[in-house]
């Protein structure tokens, strides 16, 4: 009883197939003819380079054939099919129904009823599409590719290789490392040509990378065991009129199965953590696969029944990377001291957005994953340098979709490491139901512990990684820039109890002065750290002379940074009383203030030195009892300024709830 | 692999307009500075709803709805038994071990695809149901047993939602939670994007999950004529079975009503 909106019908004719003939009903709807071949029938619109890629291999069967060329035909109407505007009130027009007519080689195998279902129920999940209605026609035929394109000339079975989906990134790099370092076998690395020249040249240069000979391992034979099998499908002539393109791990693993079977393998390969195959929704509007589900299990069990169909035996896709996540899969090259290929793997989406400055955006989902996964590794010094467009660590992110990618890998990240696992079981049952039964373990509660650990253990490394870049980049001086990831991060009371911080409106900060001789800078240094969580946590806000810019006027700016704080430390040494500014200005005016109740006045005795008589004798000083900071009651330093910054938080809360 | 289509609410001043109410900036636009600790959860839902309105009233009425609201029931119907847990395992696709809320859930989903026109009210309607078999099953476990507990209580914990105030609970967290991912279905497009700071953006989503489940919680308890509507409705015309579709379709029309009613009074009274 809907009366909602219409849903969307493509209706698709590849190959010259009557599209009539078997969809009366497409006349009113969006009709799409889709032709390879030059001097058919229709215009060529399409880019499928099967002659080259049978002439690399020198002969395929005919139902190998027409699978690579359904694969290209749905990537190709996916391509050219608008899912509607991000803007959309509502995405009704992200899903729709596909109705393919395609003229085929292997007529009497792909008409049948079980191959159809299969069809339509990989594609339906891997796209979040309503539906994948496939009629075929026989009779369909292409030319010779070249002098070898004959069975006897066939590539021979090669039973030990492996056929390994290689994109360039880190996951499909890691699974080579490893396979070269652990194995002897020849490897087969294939990859999907789209016509995007900066992926073809990273895939180029990593490999390059990789069959270079390699000193500490002078067994490898990288170079005679790497094959890489290219196999180019792109629009032709016109830009594509959607980006998404959420059928193409189709095409691409259609291409690999295609490689295993001529060699006689029942199994193909893809190198991929776990967290990203799962991709579980960080946001309502990322349902019916806007994240994407490409090596999700459910895509994977999906996968394995249809090509054991067209294998006609049992035929497998390998996810040997599910239970693991980036970082774990970073830790797999660190591991073999293969670090140093990582910068030449890229994982951005979106490089089109790089300009001139790096090879990935910075700010796209996998950038994002990419970046946190390598401070969580502790890689991050020799493989950062410069390969993002965005810094989102330091600078403003003013895209906007980028402030929702960070954020939203975050909490959700920080929600995975806070969730017990009863709580991972009933805030997520609507993804879990989608992924538990196709994870090959035949007990529930085994597999959802399985999946809890790993999203868990993704949680704590994102936030390991955050606490490096903290400790890296946050500098207590230093406001972050509006919008940068530290900014975003500012106070860390997304970290607190949810008590904690709903319904709770802080008080600014305190303004934090403080009165010192340079020559205790050191000291000033050492007490400024055991502050900077007050600092961070938007306790305090400390200023001292050294934060004065080139250019100004340091006598006024130290004036109006004396008289606008409402604490004032006086960093108290024999230095401290010997200086005239510090003594007869600084400390004078404070002690103004102190009392006229205009701001807390608070002696910290970094040396041994006569104090007690002078005018803030009377106060109390930090450390307890006024013992120096540098002085023989101390196990050691950091003990004297732990007691100093307790002191000082007191004393500044109480300021803070006057 | 793991891409995400970064999703916006439209540009016209409406929409703006709620963006603007969820950084407590106003019906101006987003105004990057505000704190959302400003901002008015009931105005941000109300504004919604009333932004799409006929969209909801689809909502409330399409067929994966239905499809979805009606398996709550069928669980509700075959739990009824004190002893024989015979029908809920048929119902779980005959599941011989414990009746989790995993299980009911895949069969759900199988019924809700069925009926799926709209994938994207029946991805809304399906999770909502899901969430409720979970938030149900969770809150009334034994106290003591996980949800992994090693010896099967399961029948009995269902047994629960075969009374009408039993039913009643499970009614009113399917109406939340489809009211709740809804509103989410648009706001969480702009919330990390307007809201300053991770603290203010879990404040954000923490005070519009307690609105709803305040608005919720107010419709079907504290409202004595939805609580006694609901449970009679339940034992009457679930006596004998499933009711028909049509005695369905109303009491969705029912209860949507006044969780909308609830919405946009102002302000809620609690």
């Amino acid at each position: 009883m809907s009366h909602g909106p219409a849903i969307a019908r493509s209706f698709v004719a590849c190959n010259g197939a009557n599209l009539l003939a078997h969809f009366p009903q497409s006349a009113p709807h969006e009709r799409l003819t889709l032709e390879y071949r030059d001097g058919a029938a229709d215009p060529r619109n399409l880019n499928i380079h099967l002659p080259k890629f049978v002439g690399d291999l020198n002969y395929l069967p005919p139902r190998l054939l027409d699978l690579l060329e359904i694969a290209s035909y749905v990537y190709g109407a996916d391509r050219n099919t608008y899912r509607g505007s991000k803007s959309d009130v509502e995405y009704h027009r992200w899903s729709r129904e596909y109705h393919f007519a395609v003229r085929v080689r292997d007529h009497d195998f792909w008409k049948q009823p079980q191959v159809v279902a299969a069809l339509d129920d990989l594609l339906s999940f891997l796209s979040g599409n309503v539906c994948f209605r496939f009629e075929f026609d026989g009779g369909h035929s292409t030319p010779q590719a070249n002098l070898f394109d004959a069975e006897e000339f066939a590539l021979a079975p090669n039973p030990d290789a492996r056929v390994i989906l290689y994109s360039g990134g880190l996951d499909s790099l890691a699974g080579v490392v490893e396979e070269l370092d652990h194995s002897d076998r020849d490897l087969y690395l294939v990859s999907h040509r789209s016509g995007q020249p900066a992926t073809s040249k990273t895939q180029d240069r990593l490999l390059d990378a990789l069959r270079r000979p390699d000193p500490a391992r002078p067994n490898l034979r990288a170079a005679d065991r790497l094959k890489h099998y290219r196999f180019g499908c792109s629009l032709k002539g016109e830009r594509a009129r959607e980006e998404t393109q959420r059928t193409r791990f189709f095409l691409y693993s259609a291409i690999a199965f295609v490689l295993a079977d001529l060699l006689g393998l029942d199994a193909l390969t893809v190198y991929e953590n776990g967290v990203t195959s799962l991709n579980f929704p960080k946001r309502q509007d990322l349902a019916q696969g806007r994240a994407t589900r490409t090596t999700h299990p459910r895509t994977i069990t999906a996968l394995n029944a249809f090509f054991s169909l067209v294998a006609g035996r049992p035929f497998r896709v390998d996810t040997p990377y599910f239970w693991d996540t980036k970082t774990d899969v970073l830790k797999r090259i660190a591991a073999l001291n293969r670090e140093g290929l990582i910068s030449s793997s890229v994982s951005c989406s979106k490089t089109f957005k790089v300009g001139g400055g790096g090879t990935h955006c910075g700010g796209c989902s996998q950038c994002v994953d990419r970046r946190f996964a390598t401070w969580a590794a502790d890689l991050q010094d020799g493989v950062e340098g410069g390969i993002y467009a965005t810094d989102f660590l330091t600078e403003s992110v003013a895209d906007g979709d980028m402030r929702t990618t960070i954020k939203d890998f975050v909490r959700q990240a920080r929600d995975f490491a806070n969730e017990s696992l009863d709580a991972f079981y009933t805030k997520r049952a609507s993804d879990l139901a989608d992924v538990y039964e196709y994870l090959g373990i035949a007990d529930e509660e085994e597999a959802i512990d399985r999946l809890w650990g790993l999203c868990h253990r993704h949680g704590d490394q994102v936030k390991e990684a955050i606490g490096r870049m903290r400790e890296a980049y946050d500098d207590p001086y230093t406001t972050p820039k509006v919008d940068s990831f530290l900014d975003m991060l500012r106070q860390r009371e997304y970290l607190k109890e949810k008590d904690m911080t709903v319904d709770r409106t802080d008080p600014p900060p305190a303004e934090v002065f403080f009165s010192y001789s340079h020559a205790d800078e050191a000291l000033r240094d050492e007490l400024a750290k055991s502050l900077s969580l007050m600092q961070r946590q938007g306790v305090i806000n400390g200023w001292h002379d050294r934060r004065i810019g080139a250019g100004q006027e340091w006598k006024g700016e130290i004036d109006e940074h004396l008289n606008g704080a409402g604490v004032i430390l006086l960093l108290v040494s024999a230095d401290f009383l010997n200086s005239d500014y510090c003594y007869d200005v600084e400390m004078k005016r404070a002690m103004e203030r102190h009392a006229s109740g205009a701001a807390r006045v608070i002696p910290v005795i970094l040396r041994e030195c006569d104090w007690h008589s002078s005018e803030f004798g009377k106060l109390q000083a930090l450390p307890t009892d006024g013992k120096a900071v540098r002085g023989r009651h101390w196990h050691d330093q950091d003990e004297a300024f732990t007691i100093v910054a307790k002191g000082i938080r007191v004393a500044v809360e109480e300021w803070r709830r006057r | 692999m793991g891409h995400e289509r970064v999703g916006t609410l439209p540009k016209t001043k409406s929409w703006q307009g709620i963006v603007g109410l969820m950084t407590g900036g106003g019906a101006g636009g987003a105004s990057g500075g505000n704190r959302t600790s400003d901002f008015d959860p009931g105005a941000v839902a109300s504004a919604t709803l009333e932004q799409v309105r006929r969209r909801f009233r689809q909502l409330q009425q399409d067929d994966a709805t239905t499809a979805a609201f009606t398996f709550l029931i069928e669980v509700a119907v075959a739990a009824r038994p004190a002893e024989d847990d015979a029908e809920l395992r048929r119902l779980a696709l005959g599941s011989p071990d414990k009746i989790t809320p995993l299980k009911l859930s895949r069969a759900l989903q199988k019924r809700v695809a069925a009926a799926a026109e709209f994938p994207e009210y029946a991805a809304i309607a399906e999770s909502a149901a899901i969430d409720a078999l979970a938030q149900w099953y969770d809150a009334n476990k034994p106290r003591q047993a996980g949800l992994f507990a090693s010896f099967d209580d399961s029948y009995s914990t269902w047994h629960q939602t075969s009374t009408g105030a039993g039913f009643c609970e499970m009614s009113r967290l399917f109406f939340a939670n489809l009211l709740r991912r809804y509103l989410n279905y648009f706001l969480e497009r702009e919330a990390s994007r307007v809201i300053p700071s991770l603290a203010e953006r879990d404040r954000f989503r923490d005070r519009m999950g307690a609105h709803v489940e305040d608005v919720s919680k107010h419709a079907f308890e504290t409202s004595k004529i939805v609580q006694s509507y609901a449970a009679g409705w339940f034992n009457s015309h679930a006596k004998n079975g499933v009711p028909s579709e049509r005695e369905i379709d109303g009491f969705l029309s029912y209860g949507f009503g006044k969780m909308r009613d609830e919405l946009t009074r102002e302000p809620v009274d609690k």
